[in-house]
């Protein structure tokens, strides 16, 4: 078989350049801890990779609204939990000047008082947070409670509802009207105490002793929906965490590279490099010029 | 019958002729190790009938055309890979998960109406999305610009592929000529040049090859058409015929001198991959771009205009919109519509007039086009699986280019091997055959001494 010049020198060529190209390669992958950088390194990985990048990308933003909800939430319990302290004062108050043994002046004092808590509390259900009136259900850029105590009731009537999973929403919003409004008016009902304070008239703060407790009532019913709709967004916080660690774990099967592997496939390859070099000095070795 | 000592000193002479013309042709053998495409020249020793002698003549090796044309067919495929695999690898990169291309803006716009909806009438918010849907708008717009641009840098490829097409084939003619009136020995040098040039051209286009009696070869092309016959080559040129300008047809003049539209039977070699890359490859890609572009639009447009903006309104775009059932262009000029462009209020995230201001309802709709599985790929498929399937189709386009020119490579490499193999110079051999007629020169010479003696001697008897 004849073997010539020509081919020789390809052979040793190829076998060389062959080498040093499987070693780029090799280094690449080593040193970018990734096995897919671009489409055609793995066709259908890649296709999964894009899916499961899209299917991150929707548990971050559930995972966000989770937080916003959240604190809403929490926000929300705390101005009904204060809510609650203020009408137990305003019970001891109304209980204390509904007996005989309470002055005019006394009276008068608890009316002013009454007064105060009464703008508290509309301040309460007029709490912010950022731009929106959380106990404003839909319409969130308008406070819920007028400063003369009526509650102006968005016609939407609506919970605000967010996306928290996969066709999963969570509620997100208290109300003002069901705290305050519904059924009775929790700030009509201080505007009728201080009244009846100042006329000094004993049976007539002793009737809205069950008012106030009606009032209690409602805020705490509102409280406990509060609550219930805070530990559905917890719950799903929880899911969401999982779902990411998931998705994270089966994108990075797909396009990361196993380190232990990266760096032996990178000494394999320069160790081929190596020998094709040695190879290729003998190979052009000995010839009859040699002799000659 | 006898030999004169005369015919004996020629025959003497004609060893050392023989074995000089020998040696010379191992001298050109040897000094063209490196040339490529080079084909051996052998020394054929026929011996003289009258007188006895011998005479030698230089005759260069015959290819095997067997190999020769498996040759030109793996060339033009390794070819045919070649060409396309830059702009291939070009497009690859609008496919990985990069800042900026289709998939991270489409989830990014996704993801900024999901958090709108927690606050829908937060401005910043609603800045964001538009923000968000803007750059999506852009991720199409360059993708498919980019594409375009990679169609036109094919086409223009093809005038330097052309021209050079049309300059093998004369300068193979005028080597037809030239070899047709040389004598047989004298040929072998300009048919060296001329293997070498039909192997460019091999690159270039299909071709097949054969030679005629008087020593001129003729090739044939893209189903039997001429493109050498003898002295005589047609012309390959470009024509515009589409409404794009940058997707000519490659036109081939015939013997009557009417032009005839080839392009459809070039599909191999560097010219086949240009059309290939240009007309199959390129443009199935930029299609799905514009129909994944249209169906986005169309779906949210619709979704959009059922809404209600912070100010009531209602009837708005998000997108500038498409004229229905023409998704061709729409991916390069997506973009904001008018109606919302600059102007975040009017983003419709309501679902109803009465919950205008703080509703959401219309936003939980819109985020679940992504959940739709009959709006993208030919109604088959949701947003994000018609992108996850471009993108494996472009990674497999890739792939298969790939393996298309390893396979030729490697065949060609083998092929390479058995032609020099066969018509190749080995060193050792022609090493070995300078030794030995440089034996036989000085036997010829001693022959030569010889006679000469003879002579003498006769001579001496003479006186």
């Amino acid at each position: 078989m004849r073997v010539s010049q020509l081919h020789l020198q390809s052979l040793v060529q190829r076998s060389v350049s062959d080498s040093r190209a499987n070693l780029v390669e090799k280094q690449k992958i080593a040193a970018s801890g990734q096995r897919l950088t671009v489409p055609s390194d793995d066709p259908d990985g890649s296709s999964r990779a894009r899916l499961l990048t899209g299917l991150l990308a929707e548990t971050e933003a559930y995972s966000d609204n989770i937080s916003f909800g959240e604190s809403r939430l929490n926000r929300a319990e705390d101005a009904m939990a204060e809510s609650e302290n203020i009408l137990v004062r305003i019970k001891e108050l109304a209980y204390a000047n509904s007996t005989g043994t309470a002055s005019a002046e006394q009276r008068n004092l608890a009316a002013t008082e009454v007064d105060q808590l009464r703008d508290n509390l509309i301040d309460l259900a007029n709490t912010r947070q950022g731009q929106e009136y959380i106990f404003a259900n839909m319409d969130t850029s308008t406070p819920p409670v007028a400063s003369d105590g009526t509650v102006t009731w968005d016609a939407s009537s609506g919970v605000r509802v967010v996306e928290i999973g996969p066709a999963k929403t969570g509620e997100i919003s208290a109300s003002a009207q069901g705290a305050f409004n519904d059924g009775i008016n929790v700030f009509d009902v201080l505007e009728d105490l201080a009244v009846d304070l100042r006329s000094n008239d004993p049976d007539a703060i002793r009737a809205n002793l069950d008012d106030i407790e009606t009032a209690f009532g409602q805020v705490l019913s509102e409280r406990v929906k509060v609550g219930v709709r805070t530990n559905r967004i917890r719950a799903a916080e929880i899911n969401t965490d999982q779902t990411r660690n998931l998705y994270k774990t089966l994108r990075s099967n797909i396009v990361d590279a196993d380190a232990a592997e990266a760096f032996s496939d990178l000494s394999l390859a320069q160790t081929s490099l190596q020998a094709a070099i040695t190879v290729s000095a003998r190979v052009f070795g000995p010839s009859l010029l040699d002799s000659m | 019958m006898s030999s004169s000592l005369l015919d004996i000193l020629n025959t003497g002479r004609s060893s050392l002729l023989a074995h000089q013309q020998a040696v010379s042709t191992t001298s050109s053998n040897i000094s063209n190790i490196s040339t490529p495409g080079y084909t051996r020249r052998d020394v054929e020793f026929t011996p003289i009938a009258a007188g006895g002698g011998v005479s030698a003549s230089t005759i260069r090796n015959q290819t095997n055309t067997f190999i020769t044309a498996q040759i030109h067919d793996q060339a033009a495929r390794k070819a045919f890979a070649e060409t396309q695999e830059s702009s291939l690898s070009t497009i690859e990169n609008l496919y990985a998960e990069n800042e900026g291309n289709i998939g991270y803006s489409l989830d990014n716009f996704f993801q900024a109406m999901r958090t709108l909806s927690a606050a829908p009438t937060e401005l910043d918010r609603r800045e964001a999305m538009l923000s968000k849907a803007e750059e999506l708008a852009q991720a199409f717009s360059a993708t498919s610009q980019r594409l375009t641009d990679e169609r036109r840098a094919a086409d223009t490829q093809l005038d330097g592929m052309i021209d050079r097409v049309n300059e093998l084939t004369s300068d193979i003619a005028s080597l037809n000529v030239q070899i047709t009136r040389l004598p047989e020995e004298a040929r072998a040098a300009l048919k060296d040049q001329r293997d070498v040039l039909v192997r460019e051209l091999s690159e270039h286009v299909d071709i097949s090859t054969f030679y005629s009696e008087d020593g001129s070869q003729t090739v044939l092309f893209a189903g039997g058409r001429p493109l050498v016959q003898k002295d005589a080559t047609t012309q390959l040129s470009t024509r515009q015929e589409s409404t794009y300008p940058y997707l000519r047809q490659i036109h081939f003049t015939n013997s009557a001198g009417a032009t005839v539209d080839i392009t459809s039977q070039l599909t191999t070699g560097k010219i086949g991959g240009i059309v290939q890359l240009r007309d199959s490859v390129l443009t199935s890609i930029l299609d799905r771009v514009d129909a994944l572009a249209y169906d986005i639009t169309t779906s949210f447009n619709a979704q959009h205009q059922a809404g209600f903006d912070l100010n009531g309104n209602t009837g708005l775009s998000l997108f500038t919109d498409v004229p229905a059932g023409a998704p061709a262009g729409t991916a390069v000029a997506m973009a904001l519509h008018a109606d919302v462009d600059g102007n975040a209020r009017a983003i419709a995230a309501a679902s109803n007039a009465a919950t205008a201001i703080g509703g959401n309802d219309n936003l939980h709709a819109l985020s679940g086009l992504g959940d739709d599985s009959t709006l993208a790929g030919s109604n088959s498929r949701t947003f994000a699986q018609e992108l996850a399937d471009m993108v494996s189709d472009v990674g497999k386009a890739i792939e298969t280019n790939d393996s298309t020119f390893d396979y030729a490579d490697f065949s060609l490499n083998n092929l390479d091997r058995l032609r020099e193999q066969e018509s190749g110079v080995s060193l050792d051999e022609e090493l070995v055959n300078m030794m030995r007629f440089q034996r036989a020169y000085q036997a010829g010479s001693k022959i030569i001494q010889n006679v000469g003696q003879m002579y003498d001697t006769i001579l001496t008897l003479v006186g």
